[in-house]
């Protein structure tokens, strides 16, 4: 047993024990040590995934069942960790460690008992992911992935006394289910073409299946994938399950999970396929703009908080998206060089995503925890009550702006170069749809600033907006330390990529076929038709560096001359009465622009109803209207309820069926049987 | 090696220097330009400089409502705007950078200025500073695509995203570098430079009309040294973005050789274009009178279908902008 399997071992072993410290029998120090241990195994996990991308070692099947059983290839219970799997276990070790960390604090709100189940289910929920990631079987990756479903449930309906808790957990369980069932199609297609479960057997003979089967299964992948990683049309779950859960669990989901998504993706188009022909490219292009800028619109016309991050995951899965299509693009065009480009801006992409995202959620909860409210416009002012947290959340808001110098920037950047390079691909579909697909990118990018400005703005400054508010609370040290921590890995990864990008290169190599040298980043970038391609990766260290002598020119400005006196008085209230928070620009306002711009988009119902007239202070009498405006996804109305409507009508169809009596089940039976075995004789030449 | 790293370094100063200098005058000289033209005698040339002292020497005030946001905001948009100078090619090629940083990085850098600055708008709980924020955020979210496309189309000829290689590949090919599709990357970029820099017809940088400011509204709280910060950063994305658009559309003359005497000549070339870019939007601004804050979007998506027409256009009859 190698350093590698040993450290997978103790990191899988202790996120179960910190399970069982959880559920066991509760204390508070029992469910502190609970969210520590569950946060040190996670460290390892990461730490070991380091190992292996570095190349140090590779354990090939760790813990396979041992003797007789293993041999049989329907238990052959394998864990396997190739470069991909390592890279994911990465992003959901670092993260899950600052948010179990973070949840020490921030779980003390609740009574001990709930607390308990909350610490024992987030580590197992860790442990599922992390064998997720580590699956190296068809079934083992189905019982982690179903595992992962049903205890993310559990924790969505935490707060089941909530009516909007239960049914956002049953829409998330519901539509998880059919992705799990999406991707099992997917799965039988490919291990009954190739005869082998495991992944390895599966990538060596996906060459040899029909282009039909091949196609079937990446469709069914991308679905049922595609449903768990939140992309558009099948992200409807996502904006109910992410604030009903209680915010560290939205953060592990959000942050976490729908990264997982993209790793089943990423593992069935590009490594056990191979990639396709250019219309998966394409298909997944178009899915990964939409996303991106429809989640950015929606985000934009919230105001409750967590919904509003919720269709930033949104946004950002359709931006990781683009990456994954353009290097499936590029693939099938022939050229792995740029494919791995296109391919790094994804990878990259996923872990800032994985490092903001749950930056952004936990500032959220510390300031829905502490105000007792998800309404933006019911909180303000709260940058004086919790400085940390804001910080926190201020650098979190820059980096998913993509903004220098955080990490976010980089991601989007290498992307827009691929997408750049692009242009040298000779193809004229190509050319066209990436160009296009570059100003998508950027208006959302320009969005995502927009709403990050409203979203910090309204909830962390100017004077509070209500009570609650203006009371709130200070939150516990160790939020602020898992925010520290995520904040600290977006602002590393935002000057020095290149880390990043060097933890990246093995699965680039895999999964491109790119001659990645070991100078790696540099290896992939160098090769590009690009004359500036070399140092693309240190250049966010020099910006780095000009901002840092931009902040000392100023700082020189500024004593130029002799200190000035500097007062504090409150804000100019052009000679009327003193301003209120009343007054100040509210969230809906902040969004009005863009969502007039966009009527036809978004489609507002609007309406205004006449309330009853109150004699205001001034004397004078005032007739009063009350102006509604409410903003749905159009698919919501047809697309969900369509399914929803039409699997009841099927389902009553079929019970018509069940009549109750046993002799008609057992007819029923005999005629499967019958129509099975001639299905056997029909397609199966090679039976027994 | 510290030979031809010392001559970079100069260089990078130079240019520092340059645009720390010169972006009052060429305030002034824009400020002056308008008022000749509707009539006016207009400030001396020396007002901008002398508003930049006075600011620094005058004592400050903030709202008892604002954070740290509202102290620190003007000095990190000064920082990310002095930080983009350097990605300008200005007098000399290959730029003192190299090959470190290009235009979607200036792209990044005049978001974050932006971004910081629309807090610090909303930070002291002003309506006046909200709605200021919430306009100008919308403009650079819708001219972020624009900006985008504009690059692809100036850069994909040259194969790259850096100023410096478009800009020295327009030196080489001489005249040849001007062509069609060339012409309709710089309608869009002039304008979308409008929108960056908030001249008129988008936003009105003298106006003392609050409900029609933009720009003016998110920093009305601010004066002292901040203030100057502010001026004096607005005066370097004027600059800026000036400097792109002749290190874009009329390289020719920057200084390709390092003899001093020749770098002197392009120093001298390169502040005569921008002098006459700036008379040029003076005497646009003194024609014409602000648009309602909704046309500001049929004007970006008007410089959008430039550059993406420069680009289809480019396409077609091969060669490129």
């Amino acid at each position: 047993m190698n350093l590698p399997e040993l450290l997978l071992l103790v990191a899988l072993a202790g996120g179960s024990a910190a399970a069982i410290l959880g559920f066991a029998r509760p204390g508070a120090a029992r469910v502190r040590a609970s969210f520590l241990v569950g946060a040190l195994a996670s460290a390892v996990a990461a730490g070991q995934a380091v190992l292996v991308l570095i190349g140090m070692a590779l354990p090939t099947v760790a813990l396979g069942l041992p003797g007789t059983i293993s041999a049989s290839p329907l238990l052959a219970l394998g864990i396997q960790e190739d470069p991909l799997s390592a890279f994911f276990l990465l992003v959901v070790s670092v993260s899950g460690a600052a948010i179990l960390l973070a949840s020490v604090g921030y779980t003390e709100r609740y009574v001990d008992g709930r607390r308990g189940l909350l610490a024992g289910g987030m580590s197992l929920f860790w442990v599922a992911m992390a064998l997720v990631c580590v699956a190296g079987t068809v079934f083992l990756f189905l019982v982690a992935w179903e595992a992962m479903t049903l205890i993310s449930y559990f924790l969505v309906v935490h707060d089941h006394e909530s009516e909007p808790s239960r049914r956002a957990g049953l829409l998330y369980l519901v539509m998880s289910h059919a992705a799990t069932g999406a991707i099992l199609v997917s799965f039988v297609l490919l291990a009954t073409g190739t005869g082998s479960t495991s992944w390895t057997g599966i990538a060596a003979g996906a060459g040899g299946l029909s282009p039909g089967v091949r196609d079937a299964a990446f469709l069914a992948a991308l679905v049922g994938f595609g449903t768990k990683a939140g992309m558009v049309p099948f992200h409807g779950w996502l904006p109910e399950a992410h604030p009903a859960a209680p915010t560290n669990v939205s953060a592990l989901m959000s942050g976490v999970m729908i990264k997982l998504g993209l790793f089943g993706l990423l593992r069935v188009a590009l490594d056990l396929l191979g990639g396709g022909p250019s219309w998966w490219a394409y298909l997944v292009l178009a899915l990964g703009g939409v996303s991106a800028l429809g989640g950015v619109l929606y985000a934009i016309a919230e105001h409750d908080l967590k919904r509003l991050l919720a269709y930033h995951s949104v946004e950002n899965i359709g931006i990781i998206l683009l990456g994954v299509g353009a290097a499936m693009l590029f693939q099938s065009l022939g050229d792995p060089v740029l494919a791995a480009l296109a391919l790094a801006a994804a990878l990259l992409h996923t872990w800032n995503h994985a490092l903001f995202k749950p930056l952004l959620f936990l500032g959220a909860g510390a300031a829905v925890g502490e105000t007792g409210t998800r309404d933006m416009e019911r909180m303000g002012g709260l940058i004086r009550r919790m400085p940390g947290v804001a910080l926190g959340f201020f650098v979190g808001a820059m980096a998913i702006s993509a903004l220098p110098p955080f990490n976010g920037f980089v991601s989007e950047w290498l992307l827009f170069q691929s997408f750049f390079a692009g242009f040298t691909t000779g193809s004229v579909l190509a050319e066209i749809s990436l160009s296009l697909l570059a100003g998508v990118l950027a208006l959302t990018s320009g969005l995502a600033a927009y709403c990050f400005v409203k979203a910090f703005g309204i909830t962390f400054l100017a004077r509070p907006r209500s009570e609650a508010a203006a009371r709130a609370g200070r939150p516990p040290a160790s939020l602020t330390g898992g925010m520290g921590i995520l904040a600290a890995f977006c602002l590393v990864l935002g000057v020095a990529p290149i880390l990043a990008l060097d933890l990246a290169a093995r699965p680039l190599r895999e999964l491109t076929g790119a001659a990645v040298g070991s100078g790696v980043s540099l290896g992939v970038l160098s090769a590009l038709p690009n004359p500036s391609g070399g140092s693309l990766p240190l250049a966010p260290a020099i910006v780095a560096a000009l901002l840092a002598g931009g902040l000392l020119v100023a700082w020189i400005v500024r004593r130029l001359r002799r200190a000035p006196a500097v007062d504090e008085r409150p804000l100019w209230d052009c000679g009327l009465d003193a301003p209120t928070s009343r007054m100040e620009y509210t969230a809906a306002g902040y969004a009005q622009p863009v969502e007039l711009l966009l009527r036809d988009v978004y489609r507002p119902t609007e309406r205004a109803e006449e309330v009853p007239p109150v004699r205001p202070s001034w004397g004078g009498l005032a007739r009063m209207q009350r102006y509604t405006v409410v903003i749905t996804e159009p698919i919501r109305g047809w697309a969900y309820e369509g399914v929803a409507s039409g699997t009841v009508a099927l389902s009553r169809a079929i019970s018509r069926f069940q009549s109750g009596r046993i002799h008609a089940y057992l007819g029923y039976i005999f005629v499967t049987l019958i129509g099975l075995l001639l299905l056997v004789r029909a397609v199966g030449g090679s039976g027994p | 090696m510290s030979g031809s790293f010392l001559a970079p370094a100069l260089a990078l100063v130079g240019e520092y220097l340059l645009v720390l200098g010169l972006s009052p005058l060429l305030l002034a000289v824009l400020r002056r330009v308008k008022a000749r033209t509707q009539g006016r005698i207009g400030p001396p040339l020396l007002q901008p400089y002398r508003d930049l002292w006075k600011w620094m020497g005058k004592d400050g005030i903030y709202a008892s409502s604002a954070s740290w946001i509202t102290r620190y905001a003007p000095a990190i948009s000064f920082a990310a705007l002095l930080a983009a100078v350097p990605l300008v090619p200005w007098f000399v090629l290959p730029t003192p950078l190299g090959p470190f940083g290009d235009l979607i990085l200036l792209v990044g850098l005049l978001g974050l200025s932006r971004f910081v600055i629309a807090l610090a708008a909303l930070d002291g709980g002003s309506t006046f500073g909200g709605m200021g924020s919430s306009r100008e955020m919308w403009m650079g979210a819708l001219a972020e695509p624009v900006f985008l496309l504009v690059i692809f189309a100036f850069g994909s000829p040259a194969g790259s995203t850096q100023a410096g290689a478009i800009a020295a590949r327009g030196v080489a090919l001489g005249i040849a570098y001007a062509n069609p599709p060339l012409l309709l990357a710089i309608v869009a970029y002039v304008l979308l430079l409008l929108v960056e820099t908030g001249r008129l017809p988008v936003d009105n940088p003298a106006t003392h009309l609050e409900l029609t400011m933009v720009h003016e509204a998110m920093v009305l709280e601010y004066t002292g040294r901040d203030l100057a910060l502010i001026e004096w950063g607005r005066g370097f994305k004027l600059a800026i973005m000036f400097g792109l658009l002749i290190a874009l559309a009329a390289p020719w003359g920057i200084s390709t050789s390092g003899t001093l005497l020749l770098v002197g000549l392009a120093v001298g070339i390169v502040v005569g274009k921008l002098l006459g870019a700036h008379v040029l939007v003076g005497r646009l601004e003194a024609r014409v009178a602000k648009w309602r804050l909704f046309r500001v979007a049929d004007l970006l998506t008007l410089a959008a279908v430039f550059a993406f027409g420069s680009l289809a256009l480019a396409y077609v009859i091969g060669g490129g902008a």
